[in-house]
């Protein structure tokens, strides 16, 4: 269930969003839930609908981009907007609009090439940019270092961390574990997802396929003799979004967050990230787990194996 | 072509690397293919040269076709590489177990691992010849090497990922306590790294001793319950790839366990003291099969008693233990 600080009519939100949108999905899917959603105010609810709803689109929009799926070791960039690091991440190069070199990404895609993770901390920055639009988001994200889950951004920590969840949400970050993968092929020791409506994922480097075909295809990918299948795990990775929600202009009536929002990290960052981080707010989470509700059939993780 | 060099004089494409570099390596190789293939392969095939050598060399030895004057050894390290390179490769001498491939692996990590001059394509290879020796051929003894490699990597900001979930994949706790040598480092960010590989807290550079002191004991006591969990870098920033079995650790089931595997009561009384520890919070069960473990290697008898108990009192028990009450 739904709840927020001060009430709110969940009817009349529902009714605000149109039929089948991502919100509606999401809104109904929180209110079904066991899990107790919270918020702070509707405001972070919205904001978070929004949010989901970026991330949906702009994982279709990068599958459609002709981004190319290489390893770190054969990554690729266009260099008018990133540095190539010696790890095979890719860094805002300085003076360079950030709106503009996350934009080119989706519109320049086959001067890139990554791998699943890297896949995904783009699709959260690109909707956020549709979310923040490009003047806060320029403002907020002063430097993007784009490599797995080494983010050096505090604000979007938490989708680096997935936690065991109750039910899959539309836009949250899932991950396909693929425990007998083939030596010869390390990157598909599983693949990170973004959770599309209509059972469908988005997996950079397989496509937007349902839970099996994805299952079917890491299983391709597996050492000879193997055993275990590969599976969706029972966790998810999902922004602070009321953390994320402070960063927005806040109208008159609502109070200001306590700290200034506006993170600025040097391109190389030496401060550990626990040390840079700016105190927030804790965002909503969910309080209670009790059984999972989604269609989707959970395995514990790791998956079982012995060995005498 | 580097005039200083004759490639008629060269005794040794090892030596001439080491000392002149890679460049000047390759471009005296082309030169002695061109003129004399025969030596050129000859060069090649002598017993002081290196994988890193070979690998330096490999596009002139595919331009001028001299695959078949390669050693057997050599010629099966090229097919390696090309296999790495190339996704449509026909011959597959990752796949099947043999003992002369698992030398010529062995070679190319041995004699390849602490070169970094040639490139991320080089490194991939030693990434994928690394995950083989380890998942598929279980060799333990290059452990080490690739231990080396992951931190001076890390040094060098290079890319660690698939090398650490190699690592972790040999499903034996020695890796866990070599990572845990590097805690003590003088190198702060070494020691660092080390921490974070563990899943342990930054404690600050003063405290390294006492956290290594900590981990080996933490290690020692819960190893008969530990598991892999698989966790690495593609899925979070923080995996924590060992974890305690805190059933098996209640229950002092201390059968090896790689991967978590629920646990099967023996009889009616485990089955339902399994039933109830799994309904309790993770502190509850973490309380209990830490006090479970202590009173089993104190005294077994007094051990069974109190699993005979109902688990609410077990847990009252161990709470009063804890205290020192009991």
């Amino acid at each position: 269930m739904i709840a927020v600080q001060g009430g709110f009519d969940y009817n009349a939100l529902l009714n605000s969003y149109p039929p089948n949108s991502v919100e509606r999905q999401v809104l109904e899917a929180m209110q079904n839930s066991t899990t107790t959603y919270r918020f702070d105010s509707l405001g972070v609810l919205q904001f978070e609908l929004s949010v989901r709803r970026e991330l949906v689109l702009s994982a279709e929009k990068l599958n459609k981009s002709y981004l190319s799926f290489a390893t770190f070791q054969d990554s690729r960039c266009n260099e008018d907007y990133w540095e190539r690091t010696p790890n095979g991440g890719f860094l805002l190069k300085r003076g360079v609009s950030a709106a503009d070199a996350i934009n080119d990404i989706f519109t320049n895609g086959r001067k890139y090439a990554t791998e699943c993770a890297t896949a995904m901390v783009i699709v959260h920055y690109k909707a956020l940019l549709e979310v923040y639009k490009k003047e806060l988001f320029e403002r907020t994200f002063t430097s993007i270092y784009l490599m797995d889950w080494e983010l050096r951004q505090p604000l979007l920590r938490e989708i680096s961390v997935p936690r065991k969840v109750s039910e899959l949400l539309l836009g949250d970050r899932g991950y396909f574990n693929n425990p007998d993968v083939d030596p010869k092929t390390p990157w598909w020791q599983g693949e990170n997802v973004i959770v599309l409506p209509n059972n469908l994922f988005y997996g950079h480097g397989i496509g937007i396929r349902t839970a099996d075909q994805i299952i079917q295809s890491l299983n391709r990918s597996r050492r000879q003799g193997a055993t275990r299948t590969a599976y969706l795990m029972d966790s998810a990775a999902r922004p602070n979004y009321q953390r994320l929600y402070n960063v927005m202009p806040r109208p008159a009536a609502e109070p200001q967050p306590i700290e200034a929002p506006v993170i600025a990290l040097s391109p190389v960052s030496v401060v550990p990230e626990e040390q840079a981080e700016i105190p927030m707010p804790v965002a909503a989470e969910p309080e209670t787990v009790q059984e999972a509700r989604s269609p989707l059939v959970w395995r514990a993780f790791p998956a079982p194996i012995s060995r005498g | 072509m580097n005039e200083e060099i004759n490639p008629n004089e060269v005794q040794s494409l090892e030596e001439l690397r080491n000392a002149n570099g890679n460049e000047a390596c390759k471009q005296t190789f082309a030169a002695m293919c061109s003129t004399n293939p025969e030596r050129a392969a000859e060069l090649l095939n002598q017993g002081d040269t290196s994988f890193p050598c070979l690998f330096a060399v490999l596009p002139e030895v595919r331009a001028n076709a001299l695959e078949g004057n390669l050693s057997a050894n050599s010629n099966i390290a090229a097919c390696v590489v090309n296999q790495i390179e190339n996704e449509n490769a026909v011959e597959d001498y990752l796949s099947e177990k043999s003992e002369e491939n698992a030398a010529v692996l062995r070679w190319i990590l041995e004699t390849g691992y602490n070169d970094y001059s040639l490139g991320d394509g080089y490194l991939k290879v030693l990434d994928i010849v690394s995950a083989v020796l380890i998942i598929t051929y279980e060799e333990k003894s290059i452990l080490p090497l690739v231990e080396n490699m992951i931190f001076e990597r890390h040094r060098r900001g290079l890319c660690i990922h698939d090398l650490v979930w190699a690592f972790f994949r040999m499903e034996d706790f020695s890796v866990m306590k070599m990572v845990a040598g590097h805690l003590n480092a003088g190198d702060e960010n070494e020691a660092n790294f080390a921490a974070n590989l563990l899943h342990l807290p930054d404690n600050g550079p003063g405290n390294r001793a006492a956290q290594y002191e900590e981990y080996v004991n933490w290690l020692e006591e819960n190893e008969p319950f530990l598991f892999f969990t698989y966790e690495g870098m593609q899925y979070t920033s923080e995996p924590n790839v060992v974890d305690v079995d805190q059933e098996r650790k209640y229950m002092h089931k201390t059968s090896r366990i790689f991967g978590y595997d629920p646990l099967e009561a023996d009889n009616e009384n485990e089955q339902a003291c399994l039933l109830e520890f799994r309904e309790l919070k993770n502190s509850e069960q973490k309380a209990l099969s830490n006090y479970s473990h202590k009173i089993y290697r104190e005294n077994q008898q007094a051990w069974q008693e109190w699993m005979s108990r109902p688990v609410s009192q077990q847990l009252e028990a161990a709470r009063a233990g804890e205290e020192g009450m009991v």
